[in-house]
């Protein structure tokens, strides 16, 4: 299959996907029984008060109702996301969805995107290293220690995290993105808060980051160096590390570079669980309350930023792939 | 973010070579082969005893259990006592009952929804790839959409919006979220073994379509079947824990998740309750880890060099 | 080497965090309160969802701030624990017939900005309500017909009907100034986020999706006894244990949170200082179908009162914090005063599971040879019962009630929908028996006429407004009625009197307990609150509550 061909496929299929999540996301929310009005008011009102259904009606004519059938809401829908108008936010009327996105992303790109890099370069380096000396002590220590680590649930983790160095040692902030005392902007007293805040979800992302990365790398390097060709090489007296480096570890790293690239793109959906037991400011915490709230229009967005991301960055792992991995373009696609 | 990629025979993995391997090693044994090479290899002997175990306290629970995990009338948020091992939560209920009895829920939802999943995977991969043609393009296309919807939102979405909370509702949900990584590996497998000349050799024979599936191609994709099911288990059960910590679980089972989450709410750290936070999240912990370890042995058996021998 | 650069790596980062934590101060610092005021008190949450955005729109009930309670007023004020309306922006009203209100205003107030108050602002402000509906989330425009200033200090209203009914909604309207919202293009999506102009006590100084601050206006028309110089609102994170920690630890002056175990984790740590009070509020009742079988049967409903054992429920899933509640709908004791005096134990009735069986039996349910209970029918009656699955404290009281309705024999299957499920399937009349919550206010008319009038109701299938138990009797919608229209205190009480009949002796619902609020604060800077010895407002009357605040020692309780 000519190399042109297979990019060409990348591309629609990315097309293709990107239709089928968009006409999910609108479809989803309008399957399902309930009235946001209600929704709104009973959340405010809570469990032991009465709803008021003035309230309910006047959030009705807030929200305002749509108009046409499905089809016609549809078609509306498909322009309105063309032209980057995704509506107003239900729970932060009159605010627009994208006012709330836009505040909520950079908190989330750059704690999960930072631990990420990190974890891949600590895990590519840790995965190597015991791959090279395999079946040594180092390995095992590396191996399973990673393993261990990776089966504890992410949120218990967290939540330890906090009971011992915010809440017994009070090292660091409990929770939050920041303090009371700062505002947003570029000024030294927000940024070190924010740090402060960050230390906390980074050590708990940390920690189980790289274990996917360790195990990877270690398995495919583990793979690559038992191939003929390596042996050849060490026969031929090239030098341990030379030959590790060079026929190891190039090889074994593609799988991981592009499983980064899509990785990359989870960032959005991932963080939930994070964002929840530390209460940080980002689209996972977004994307939860706009759940429970039936705040359709930001659910819909925040769906659909994440399925991007996710799109984007696999297409682009694709061609990264296509580039590094020469027998990919030749071999049908798998 | 919580649970690694499952382990994977990496590319080339021989699967075929395992059906031998295993023959070869059973000779002299009445044993059957794949258990004594698992068996050998000590990590996932670890794993074999840790799920017995677990097993065996599940299919016990009753039994084991001091009192009944519902019954709240014990004096509430205790600590470690001679009555109860790991304390009270704040209804009044005895932690270490619960804790057995949770076992039960997380095993029957992470075999549940591994076996369900798993199940999925096999049919959209085995179609997939045997089939070709336009019904590998749909099915591929479909696996695909699979992969890219991002999991945790998807299941928080689906968990929030049922109607009806309950334990097959998480067990659907886990399964319709997670099928698509396993049918990946299996169509790529099966586009692999079915240019195989013992394929071929069987189609001019003449046996049916589904006589060769069932008698050539997945005795020889058996490994990978299993380690495709124990991650897709291993995932379920920290799938149902974090999504019962966010409380979309079902409230009427205990489960390690609603622990955590019972804990959480009930101000375990509030009061210093470190037992009632510890136990379930470290029981989680262990139960998945002998999931990992069972499949660092079956990926010993299909590929060699992993082997510790 | 790789590993002296990672542990390199990881010294120096670890180092550069504990610098960090070191030097930054996150709360601001103020001095002690000028002339013997407060300085400030710690208040919890704002509102505005988990982001909150600048929103001071006192209309936009889904994400306005908290700060809107303290920045405008309202021509009344309601004591909503004894229901008592106190002068506030009027001082003085009339009904000089029953469906003509007039208002005198106060004289001699400002708005925050300088420019006067009058009657203007007040009929703009309703103006605006009927032109943009979106904002009138009382509802009171089904009751006015028009709003009109018959000079700078006099407001009249008319009425399509006899309007006593809507008379406590005044006191939740706030009166906004014309001068300010009159050159809104479109008020609905107004978040008047730039120093918002009111009439009241504060105004807003600082504000960030954290902290929000509020600074004593010192041109209040009635600033000498706003004792307090600033409150500081704090963002909570969802009701979780951080939250309770901080209350723990005393970091709140005051606040509104469910807390697990009130004694241990908060009372105990100082408990001369902490202190709490949970008047109840609506009563929170057994819902059946009464258009299924068994339910449509008074004598059946008459016979499960004392099936259900109340006290438990309070003190198993409400940790003891509330009352059972009263069969007649009332809040007892704080509204015992419209109780009529025939009515044994203020309604409450106590649990007999002995009195139940026998009343059931007698009422043509008796139990069959294994133990069942049979309908009319002869087949054993088997029912659901519903709570939301993530409204815990439910979720506990239904397996209480499960556990009293099974052992007289019934079958009963406990669910757990979402919330938005549930609520819609109780709107439409889709399910068998649920908890509901009604009443606890102080308009009487209201407490009565939305969950059993039948013009609330509808048809199952389509949505009830709020009669979702479909309660549909003549003589109810009289008494109503009555109610709606009486304008003299003995008038309403005789008419709430047989109301309370109604629900003794045909039994639309089943009350079993008071939903509580939730109130919590602390007399270290600020005494003053009211509490069971002094319950002078509801924990929810802010105006009420933050002119009366003193500093502590200084004398007066």
């Amino acid at each position: 299959m000519a190399p042109v061909a297979y990019f060409v496929r990348r591309f629609l299929f990315f097309l293709g996907t990107l239709w089928a999540a968009v006409t999910l996301n609108f479809l989803i929310p309008r399957l399902q029984p309930g009235d946001p009005a209600e929704a709104i008011v009973s959340r405010l009102a809570g469990q032991s008060e009465s709803i008021d259904p003035a309230q309910v009606q006047a959030i009705r004519v807030m929200l305002g109702t749509p108009d046409g059938n499905l089809f016609d809401q549809y078609v509306q829908y498909l322009g309105a996301v063309l032209h980057g108008d995704f509506g107003i936010s239900y729970t932060y009327f009159p605010y627009s969805v994208t006012h709330m996105i836009g505040q909520a992303l950079p908190w989330t790109v750059i704690l999960v995107g930072v631990t990420q890099i990190i974890s891949f370069v600590v895990g590519t380096l840790l995965g190597t290293w015991a791959a090279y000396r395999r079946n040594s002590r180092v390995d095992s220590v590396i191996t399973l220690g990673s393993t261990f680590l990776g089966t504890l649930p992410f949120f218990w983790l967290a939540l330890l995290l906090v009971y011992v160095f915010a809440i017994t040692l009070r090292w660091f902030p409990e929770r939050g993105g920041y303090g009371g005392g700062s505002s947003p902007g570029w000024n030294w007293l927000f940024i070190s808060d924010a740090f402060q805040h960050s230390v906390l979800p980074a050590v708990a992302l940390l920690i189980t980051g790289p274990i996917g990365w360790i195990i990877g790398m270690r398995n495919n390097m583990v793979q690559s160096l038992g191939e003929d060709h390596t042996r050849l090489a060490v026969a031929r007296g090239l030098p341990r590390r030379r030959v590790a480096i060079t026929y190891g570890a190039r090889i074994a790293i593609l799988p991981n570079v592009t499983g980064f690239a899509i990785a990359l793109g989870g960032i959005l959906g991932g963080t939930v669980l994070v964002e929840t037991v530390f209460n940080y400011p980002g689209m996972g915490r977004l994307l939860l309350e706009s759940v429970s709230s039936r705040d359709y229009p930001l659910m819909q967005a925040i769906f659909l930023f994440t399925t991007i991301g996710v799109l984007v960055a696999n297409f682009l792992a694709d061609l990264l792939y296509g580039f590094l991995d020469p027998r990919v373009r030749k071999v049908e696609s798998v | 973010m919580s649970t690694p990629a499952p382990a994977v025979p990496a590319p080339g993995a021989d699967t075929e070579g395992v059906q031998a391997a295993a023959t070869a090693v059973a000779r002299g044994t009445r044993l059957p082969g794949w258990f004594v090479i698992l068996w050998r290899n000590r990590k996932c002997r670890i794993g074999i005893l840790m799920l017995a175990a677990f097993v065996l306290v599940a299919v016990f629970a009753p039994l084991i259990a001091p009192y009944d995990p519902r019954d709240d009338a014990f004096p509430t948020s205790l600590g470690p006592t001679a009555d109860h091992w790991l304390g009270t939560t704040a209804q009044g209920e005895d932690v270490f009952s619960q804790l057995v009895v949770g076992a039960r829920t997380s095993l029957v939802v992470g075999l549940a929804a591994g076996v369900l999943s798993t199940l999925i995977g096999l049919v959209v991969g085995l179609t997939a790839g045997f089939v070709g043609g336009w019904v590998d393009e749909v099915l591929s296309f479909l696996i695909n959409l699979g992969l890219v919807v991002p999991a945790l939102p998807l299941m928080v979405t689906l968990a929030a919006y049922a109607p009806v909370r309950g334990l097959w509702l998480i067990i659907i949900v886990i399964s319709v979220t997670g099928w698509a990584y396993g049918a990946r590996i299996k169509r790529s497998q099966i586009i692999t073994l079915r240019t195989r000349d013992y394929i071929t050799a069987a189609r001019f024979a003449g046996d049916r379509t589904a006589r060769i599936i069932a008698r050539e191609i997945v005795p020889n994709m058996t490994s990978l079947i299993v380690v495709g099911f124990m991650g897709a288990a291993l995932g379920a059960i920290g799938g149902e824990a974090g999504l019962a910590f966010l409380g979309l679980g079902d409230p009427l089972t205990v489960s390690w998740g609603t622990m955590l989450n019972q804990a959480s709410l009930g101000g375990a750290m509030l009061t210093g309750q470190w037992a009632w936070l510890i136990a379930p999240g470290l029981a989680l912990s262990l139960l998945i880890t002998s999931f990992t370890l069972i499949n660092f042995g079956i990926d010993a058996l299909s590929n060699p060099h992993l082997r510790e021998d | 080497m790789k590993r002296p650069r990672l542990a390199r790596i990881a010294a120096v980062a670890v180092a550069v965090a504990l610098a960090a934590s070191g030097c930054t101060g996150t709360e601001q610092e103020s001095g002690p309160g000028t002339e013997g005021r407060i300085a400030y008190l710690d208040y919890g949450d704002f509102g505005g969802g988990s982001n909150p955005q600048a929103n001071y729109n006192p209309y936009l009930d889904a994400s306005r701030l908290g700060a809107t309670e303290y920045v405008f007023e309202q021509l009344i004020t309601y004591d909503n624990y004894g229901c008592q309306a106190k002068p506030w922006l009027a001082t003085e009203w009339n009904w000089t017939d029953p469906r003509t209100l007039v208002w005198k205003l106060r004289s001699g107030v400002k708005w925050n900005d300088g420019k006067p108050f009058s009657a203007d602002d007040v009929t703009f402000t309703f103006d605006m309500l009927k032109q943009h509906k979106a904002l009138d989330t009382k509802g009171i425009w089904r009751y006015l017909s028009a709003v009109e200033a018959t000079d700078p200090q006099t407001v009249t209203m008319r009425f399509t009907q006899p309007g006593a009914a809507a008379f406590t909604l005044f006191s939740e309207i706030k009166i906004v100034p014309k001068h300010v919202w009159s050159t809104v293009p479109d008020p609905v999506t107004f978040p008047n986020a730039e120093k918002p102009v009111g009439t009241g006590p504060f105004t807003v100084k600082a504000f960030n999706p954290q902290q929000l601050t509020l600074a004593r206006n010192p041109d209040y028309w009635q600033a000498d006894k706003v004792m307090v110089d600033e409150l500081r609102f704090h963002k909570a994170d969802g009701g979780g244990q951080i939250d309770q920690l901080k209350l723990s630890r005393g970091e709140y002056d005051t606040n509104a949170m469910f807390v697990p175990d009130i004694k241990k984790a908060y009372v105990d740590r100082d408990p001369e200082h902490n202190r709490y009070w949970y008047p109840s509020g609506g009563s929170i009742s057994v819902y059946m179908n009464l258009t299924k079988a068994p339910f449509n049967d008074t004598a059946f409903r008459k016979a499960l009162l004392p099936a259900f054992n109340r006290q438990e429920i309070v003190d198993k899933a409400q940790l003891g914090y509330v009352k059972p509640a009263s069969q007649t709908g009332l809040v007892v004791p704080g509204q015992a005063d419209w109780l009529p005096k025939d009515i044994p134990n203020q309604g409450v009735i106590a649990y007999d599971q002995a009195k139940a069986d026998a009343d059931l039996t007698a009422a043509g349910y008796p139990r069959n040879g294994d133990g069942k209970r049979v309908g009319k029918d002869g087949k054993p009656i088997q029912f659901s019962f519903r709570v939301p699955g993530s409204w815990t404290d439910w979720v506990q009281a239904q397996r209480i009630i499960v556990a009293n309705l099974t052992a007289l024999g019934f079958t009963v299957r406990a669910e757990t929908p979402t919330p938005e499920a549930y609520e819609n399937d109780r709107a439409i009349g889709n399910y068998d028996m649920l908890l509901g919550v009604h009443g606890g206010s102080c308009n009487m008319f209201r407490n009565f006429q939305e969950p059993l009038a039948s013009d609330q109701s509808a048809p199952i299938g389509k949505k009830a407004v709020s009669n979702f138990v479909r309660w549909n009797d003549p003589r109810t919608d009289q008494l109503i009625d009555t109610l709606r229209t009486a304008t003299d205190e003995a008038a309403q009480k005789a008419a709430v009197a047989d109301l309370t009949k109604v629900m003794m002796e045909q039994v639309p619902m089943i009350p079993l307990w008071y939903g509580a609020k939730w109130f919590q604060y602390r007399t270290t800077k600020a005494v003053g609150w009211p509490n069971e010895e002094n319950p002078y407002a509801a924990p929810s009357d802010n105006l009420l509550i933050i002119t009366n605040l003193k500093p502590a020692g200084a004398g007066a309780k």
